[in-house]
């Protein structure tokens, strides 16, 4: 199928053998002139396959199994990833969710309880809503970074088409208590560049390091140590909210 | 001896990030956080060279530095790097 979608503001069209990425991607298609293309071969999914393997016997877990149409929009996304990069784009892990036209971006390995976090927030704030549950995109533009929708969401599946000024960067621990600290770019960019995508070129690497480098000198960045008490949703937005 | 894969490296603000790249690469996820020095030894290791043309850079690099110092750190960090796989001999 060819179809063109629009992610942070840059238009890609994209030339897939499956139907699966179309219905992922309905939500974001455009009319517009595409900034670069993507285009799906039988060997792109191949590999997706091989590293699904070798990645579930690294970390011990049986091997899923995945469909040809699932590997394929793992392909794509894949390339989207490569080339958004010049758009001054990069994909970096963790969930977002916005509240009074902000955004916030917790991150942390997988397991420490992202998506409860997250889902504290829409319980305690009713005007929250996630931009992405697990691979948003950020966008530096002007020396501003923007949180941007993507329908690559994870298992499930929370995005919105959105792009909003991302206000803080959020590391999540497990703890007893809920508290929240501020942290320096310093200490937090080795967390940061592990969560970001990790493209296999140099000049696409030193990209990304770059664009990383953009987001610690305009963005604040924070510890939040939570437990599994609902609270915690109110104590991270004070802690960042209150600190301007 | 040489760094057994390329590196980006970057300066995040007085400190600096090294990632590995390339195609072999992925048997390595982590990435270096380093300091200037380490940072410049790690450049100096992209080309075969020896310890004794590393050193001899960084005495030219830093002259406040004296020969056991810039000697001590080397190798510190040549050793850390070997430990990691990161270093061909």
């Amino acid at each position: 199928m060819d179809f063109t979608i629009s992610l942070a503001g840059v238009n890609i069209e994209i030339h897939s053998l499956y139907g699966a990425v179309y219905e992922l991607c309905r939500d974001y298609l455009t009319d517009h002139r595409p900034d670069f293309t993507v285009s799906i071969a039988p060997a792109d999914i191949e590999f997706e396959r091989e590293k699904s393997v070798l990645e579930a016997a690294r970390e011990g877990k049986p091997y899923g199994n995945f469909t040809a149409d699932y590997l394929e929009t793992l392909a794509i996304y894949r390339k989207i990833s490569e080339n958004i990069l010049r758009y001054d784009v990069f994909l970096m892990h963790g969930a977002v969710v916005a509240l009074d036209g902000a955004a916030y971006l917790f991150t942390a390995p997988s397991g420490v309880g992202k998506t409860t976090h997250t889902q504290f927030w829409l319980k305690k704030y009713p005007d929250a809503f996630i931009v992405n549950g697990d691979k948003p995109l950020l966008r530096a533009v002007g020396g501003q970074i923007f949180a941007c929708g993507s329908p690559w969401a994870g298992k499930e599946g929370q995005n919105r088409n959105v792009m909003l000024p991302l206000k803080a960067v959020c590391a999540l621990f497990r703890g007893n208590e809920n508290s929240i600290r501020r942290i320096a770019f310093d200490k937090v960019f080795p967390l940061v560049i592990a969560q970001s995508y990790r493209p296999s070129g140099e000049a696409e690497m030193m990209q990304t390091l770059r664009l990383i480098k953009i987001l610690g000198e305009h963005t604040r960045f924070y510890a939040l140590s939570c437990n599994l008490d609902p609270d915690a949703a109110r104590v991270a937005k004070e802690g960042m909210d209150n600190d301007e | 001896m040489k760094l057994r894969y390329e590196f980006a490296i970057m300066d995040m603000g007085g400190e600096y990030a090294a990632v590995p790249v390339g195609k072999d690469a992925t048997e390595f996820h982590g990435m270096l956080k380093l300091n200037a020095v380490s940072a410049d030894i790690l450049a100096q290791l992209k080309e075969d060279t020896t310890p004794e043309k590393v050193h001899a850079y960084l005495r030219g690099k830093y002259p406040e530095s004296t020969d056991d110092e810039i000697g001590a750190n080397l190798v510190k960090f040549l050793n850390q790097l070997y430990r990691e796989g990161l270093l061909q001999i």
